[in-house]
């Protein structure tokens, strides 16, 4: 009995974790209306934090001092980098007007400590150098983008009207894999990000529960400021997922985020397996970290998004537990072909193909469909057979999963940067 | 998360409960499973205990002259 229990629990997990899912893939599919306010002329802030990232920033640059956006500065954070990353911010400062780029170089033992340091130091230096001085900081809107970040060129069109809206802490934008057709393992990057973004993302501005990524996060200052510490600490915390944070803490202080669907930033894909689980494990690691803000939110925010937020940081847990499955699929798939070789017919009953085809893969088709909607081109089937591909990527998760579990209790906290290409 | 949409694609040993036991390594497929099962009726409860103290928390704050 007890047996029994167990081992129908271990379904529910994926029966519960599927109608998430689908409730989500139904709430993103509405319409979304936006509160209004007057529009006011806004300054963009474009914060890079760099470490040693000289073989992308000069293309970002490149992208960001060319948006058609009137009033605009870029800020290089150089966060002692070793190699020619100062030296590029240096080049960008003398091709563009003055005031347009920005460079601050931070140095050992200073630097280092983190992205969200780095950024905090970034908006510090904007302050303290009077370069925000003539603004409200309600107009101001800063925005955080990686050193390999290419945003469209529409982007503050596409995001200036979600700040309309007073109540508007932060708004994140699509993220895209700008390498995606070099590699299958770039495409299914690509597909996780736009499945997340195009259904999680958006689905959860009815819940008002979405989530600040660490790339395309634009925030207004006057939010910012809000969550300024008592004893002066920068807004980003020094977790490794700092936008996670910060998204909540928005959230906790009474501020709305919005997700913006009509404009991304692409970034560049991982194209190493072993790489992507490093960066997954990292990601992972702040998840697990991020379970202090668990009394923030049963204490500041609304039920509904609490709830979301709650199962939201709780999903690390989900993950490891799920690890399980697919193992014992494994072993017992394993153990029927030998048995049925040992007793010379089939044990494996038509129960053990179709139910967990069914359990596992009825998502890859509204995956597929949603991936198409991006992605014209590729055709329904071609997406079909990549959502089902998609499926089993996400088993990444339970190697980065265990790996981030493994460094959260030898207490290793170091930022496992992913090398650029 | 971004790997939250693995969640609902997991692939189970759904025909676990009816395979025969004859079937070498099942203890264990059984076993992996069972500790997945006995973990989430662990996170259900943690979530009970949860989402009670957040009522908590919302009837004391409505409660609460503004």
């Amino acid at each position: 009995m007890i047996t029994e229990i167990l081992l129908w629990s271990a379904i529910a997990i994926i029966v519960m974790a599927g109608c998430y899912n689908t409730t989500l893939f139904i709430l993103s599919r509405r319409r979304m209306r936006r509160g209004r306010g007057p529009r006011r002329p806004r300054l963009y802030v474009f914060l890079l934090a760099c470490l040693n990232e000289e073989r992308v920033l000069g293309e970002s640059l490149a992208r960001i001092t060319a948006l058609p956006a009137g009033n605009f500065m870029a800020l290089v954070i150089d966060d002692a980098s070793d190699d020619g990353t100062a030296a590029i911010a240096r080049a960008a400062i003398q091709r563009n007007p003055p005031g347009k780029v920005h460079l601050l170089q931070r140095h050992l033992p200073n630097a280092r400590k983190g992205k969200g340091a780095a950024l905090n130091a970034g908006i510090r230096h904007l302050r303290e150098g009077g370069l925000l001085a003539d603004y409200d900081p309600s107009e101001v809107i800063v925005c955080v983008v990686d050193a390999d970040g290419r945003l469209d060129q529409h982007v503050v069109q596409a995001v200036d009207p979600y700040f309309d809206d007073p109540r508007t802490g932060g708004t994140q934008i699509g993220v895209r894999m700008y390498n995606r057709d070099k590699s299958t393992l770039a495409r299914l990057q690509d597909m996780e990000f736009v499945i997340y973004g195009d259904i999680f993302q958006s689905a959860r501005r009815y819940i008002g529960s979405v989530g600040m990524g660490g790339n395309g996060q634009f925030m207004r200052l006057a939010a910012l400021d809000s969550l300024l510490g008592p004893d002066g600490a920068g807004p980003w915390s020094d977790s490794l997922t700092e936008d996670l944070d910060l998204g909540v803490r928005l959230i906790a202080r009474g501020w709305v985020n919005q997700h913006c669907t009509h404009a991304a930033v692409s970034q560049q894909a991982v194209l190493d397996v072993k790489r992507l689980v490093r960066q997954r494990s990292r990601w992972f690691q702040g998840h697990l970290q991020s379970a202090g803000l668990v009394p923030l939110i049963l204490r500041e925010v609304p039920t509904r998004p609490a709830v979301d937020l709650l199962y939201h940081l709780s999903s690390p847990v989900l993950i490891l537990l799920t690890s399980l499955l697919p193992l014992a699929f494994l072993v017992a798939v394993g153990g029927a072909v030998v048995g049925s070789v040992q007793a010379g017919y089939p044990l494996i009953s038509p129960s053990w193909v179709v139910g967990p085809y069914i359990l596992s893969f009825t998502a890859a088709y509204l995956y597929a469909f949603v991936y198409t909607r991006r992605e014209k081109n590729l055709g329904l089937l071609r997406a079909i057979l990549l959502s089902h591909l998609f499926i089993l990527y996400g088993y990444i998760w339970f190697a980065a999963g265990w790996w981030g579990l493994w460094r959260m209790l030898t207490g290793k906290q170091t930022w496992l940067k992913t090398a650029r290409t | 998360m971004y790997g939250k949409p693995v969640l609902g694609t997991v692939l189970p040993t759904a025909g676990l409960m009816a395979a025969p036991q004859v079937i070498p390594g099942l203890p264990y497929a059984e076993g992996l499973q069972e500790a997945a099962g006995a973990g989430f009726l662990l996170y259900v409860a943690t979530a009970i205990a949860m989402l009670s103290l957040k009522l908590w928390f919302h009837l004391r704050n409505s409660g609460e002259p503004s």
